[in-house]
């Protein structure tokens, strides 16, 4: 049996449970799904797949191997980690949306065909839209259809990929892609699920605008549903390297931009997702480990930090770094486990972050590229510097805000507890998560250069920021980005084609208006009251009568 | 009493990083010798850390002024005049 059947039924029940039950079921669900693919294939089990043949075509819906496991199962168990965190939240749609979503990320993930990941995929687009509805932000509403747009387009890709594959007889089976035309359009529609810029707007303009669970949904499926299509269908193109460094230089700078806290976050997952874009394109045994292994962290300490801003968002109604300040005292356990995302993400050693950062760095310098290395640690610096110091910084030190701030529910108190531990169980014992890896993988993680160059960025990135500190300061502002094209030069476009239009009916209704009036005086003039003899009214009724007439004989001459 | 507390607080810290990042550096040149350096910079002793000093001021002060002089805007920015986003 599919493990995706449990999230899939689920939302039929919640959709009209009450709260205790929904409560149950939200704990449930996860677990029912864990355990039936716990029966089916365990972690690190051997190859299977199921095959069913339709109108001639051999179509794989479930395929079980090492790559696709380590995701089902990530995928659940976080699944049952956010579940836990918004189980207080009393809205209805959020649990019924999300079920369907972390079910059809199951799905895509275990889909041994590119027929299954299409359906899958989409049916994680529409869900997903329903998670950036948020009825406390009227912005959201509009995200959400610009987030509609872009991946409806990104499946257009998809699909037509699929099509000249069909069209050419090529087989479905979702195995390398190569690298023709058919493959490039599948690449493309990847890639705007992947959120490489330029197609990554998406992701920073409405992951911030939904409810802090919704949120917490949407940074963990999507990009690393996609980050596994590139890790399955294309792993060892060279343009997926440039693509990622881009991606992670690119995501960077516009978190060191950002002021509105999730958004700062949304651009790290660009950010990071251009990392593990790096070592899926190296390509080699150990690329790949590090791009998957990083996804896996990227899932828990990205989850930790949106849990922890959530909290932050919850409990004072506030999202912008410019009206938050002074929480550590008032949100010590917050604090806290935003610190140990933050450090995970930063690589710290003894933290997830550090053995899956330390595996990508390896593997450039196995593949000779030294440039790659070097950037990558710059990335990292900047990485610790928007998150670690500038978000930390203004949001739980700095000028203190002042707000009333409402308690967080121990459930989410919970599950930020659980990620950590989960953060830091990887960390510290690299070798129960190493063998989970697609490929066989040595350890040999904790040797002292290693340790010690990691402490040194991380010291001097925060002894930068100490110096800088006293200039920086938080604006309350928006950042363009290539959003602009949809949102603004778009509307330019449609006016631009407009306006000739407008102009050339603008200039017939003045021709027109213009004639009727001259011809008007005209003939007011000379047919004014005062001017007509007692003769003109007949003279002018027998000269219309006989122009009718004549004009009648002439059209029954002709017909 | 507080004022000067709190002001005394941001230098300690800052010397206590300091110290740190010295001693970062110091523990590098003392007792770790990498064995197959295979690009230049890894031969520098305390690279990373003032690649973490240099790198990170650069880039939020380079940031920061390619939001101020090119991408920000008002937050109201994409707002129609009814109040749509």
């Amino acid at each position: 049996m599919h493990p995706s059947i449990p999230f899939f039924l689920a939302p039929i029940v919640l959709a009209i449970a009450g709260p205790r039950l929904r409560r149950v079921l939200q704990i449930a669900v996860p677990l029912a799904a864990f355990f039936l693919l716990r029966a089916t294939a365990p972690l690190g089990a051997g190859r299977s797949e199921i095959i069913l043949s339709f109108m001639g075509y051999g179509f794989i819906p479930i395929r079980m191997d090492a790559l696709a496991l380590l995701f089902a199962y990530t995928f659940i168990i976080f699944g049952l980690l956010a579940n836990i965190y918004g189980l207080h939240a009393t809205d209805r749609r959020t649990p019924v949306a999300s079920n369907i979503y972390i079910g059809s990320s199951i799905g895509a993930v275990l889909a041994g065909d590119l027929v299954t990941l299409f359906i899958f995929w989409e049916i994680m687009a529409l869900s997903s839209a329903l998670l950036i509805w948020n009825k406390d932000r009227a912005a959201s509403v509009g995200a959400m259809f610009r987030y509609l747009l872009v991946h409806l387009t990104g499946g257009l890709f998809f699909f037509s990929g699929i099509l000249i594959k069909l069209i050419a007889k090529e087989a479905m089976t979702f195995e390398a892609l190569g690298w023709s035309t058919a493959s490039q359009l599948i690449f493309i529609g990847f890639a705007v699920n992947a959120a490489i810029p330029p197609l990554h707007a998406w992701l920073s303009d409405a992951y911030p605008e939904g409810t802090p669970t919704g949120s917490l949904y949407l940074s963990c499926f999507t990009t690393k549903v996609a980050v596994y299509a590139f890790a399955r269908g294309f792993a060892g193109s060279e343009i997926l390297i440039w693509l990622g460094a881009f991606a992670a230089v690119y995501g960077v700078i516009f978190a060191l931009m950002e002021n509105d806290t999730r958004r700062l976050l949304a651009y790290h997952i660009i950010c990071q997702v251009g990392y593990m874009l790096c070592g899926i394109g190296i390509g080699s045994a150990i690329g790949v480990n590090a791009g998957t292994g990083h996804a896996i962290g990227n899932i828990l300490f990205k989850g930790l930090l949106f849990m922890a801003t959530g909290a932050i968002i919850e409990a004072t109604g506030k999202s912008k770094l410019s009206e938050l300040g002074g929480l550590a005292s008032r949100m010590p356990l917050v604090f806290s486990f935003y610190m140990v995302g933050t450090l995970a993400i930063s690589g710290a050693p003894l933290l997830n972050g550090y053995i899956t950062k330390g595996l990508l760095l390896k593997s450039a310098a196995e593949a000779h590229m030294g440039w790659l290395e070097l950037l990558l640690l710059l990335v990292a610096v900047g990485t610790f510097l928007s998150i670690g110091c500038k978000l930390a910084y203004f949001a739980f030190f700095g000028k203190p805000c002042d707000v009333k701030i409402k308690p967080v529910p121990a459930n989410s108190h919970v599950a930020m507890a659980a990620t950590s531990i989960l953060c830091f169980s990887i960390g510290i014992f690299p070798n129960t998560f190493i063998p989970l890896l697609p490929f066989p993988q040595h350890g040999g993680f904790y040797d002292a250069a290693h340790v010690i160059h990691n402490l040194q960025l991380l010291l001097g990135t925060y002894l930068g920021f100490l110096f800088i500190r006293q200039y920086l300061h938080t604006e309350d502002t928006l950042t363009l980005d290539t959003d602009w094209f949809y949102r603004r030069a778009s509307e330019l476009f449609i006016k631009g084609i407009c306006f000739p239009i407008h102009f050339t009916q603008l200039l017939v209704q003045q021709a027109w208006t213009l004639s009727i009036a001259l011809l008007h005086t005209h003939i007011s003039e000379k047919f004014l009251p005062q001017r007509m003899t007692p003769l003109s009214y007949p003279l002018l009724w027998m000269t219309t009568a006989f122009a009718i007439a004549g004009f009648t004989l002439l059209i029954l001459k002709f017909s | 009493m507080s004022s000067a507390h709190s002001k005394k607080q941001p230098v300690k810290l800052r010397n206590t990083v300091i110290a740190l990042f010295v001693l970062a550096i110091l523990g590098e040149i003392l007792f770790i010798h990498p064995h197959d350096p295979h690009e230049w910079w890894q031969r520098v002793p305390g690279f990373h850390a003032l690649l973490g000093l240099i790198a990170g001021v650069i880039s939020i002060t380079a940031a920061k002024a390619l939001g101020k002089y090119i991408l920000y805007r008002k937050v109201t920015y994409y707002e129609k005049p009814g109040g749509k986003v």
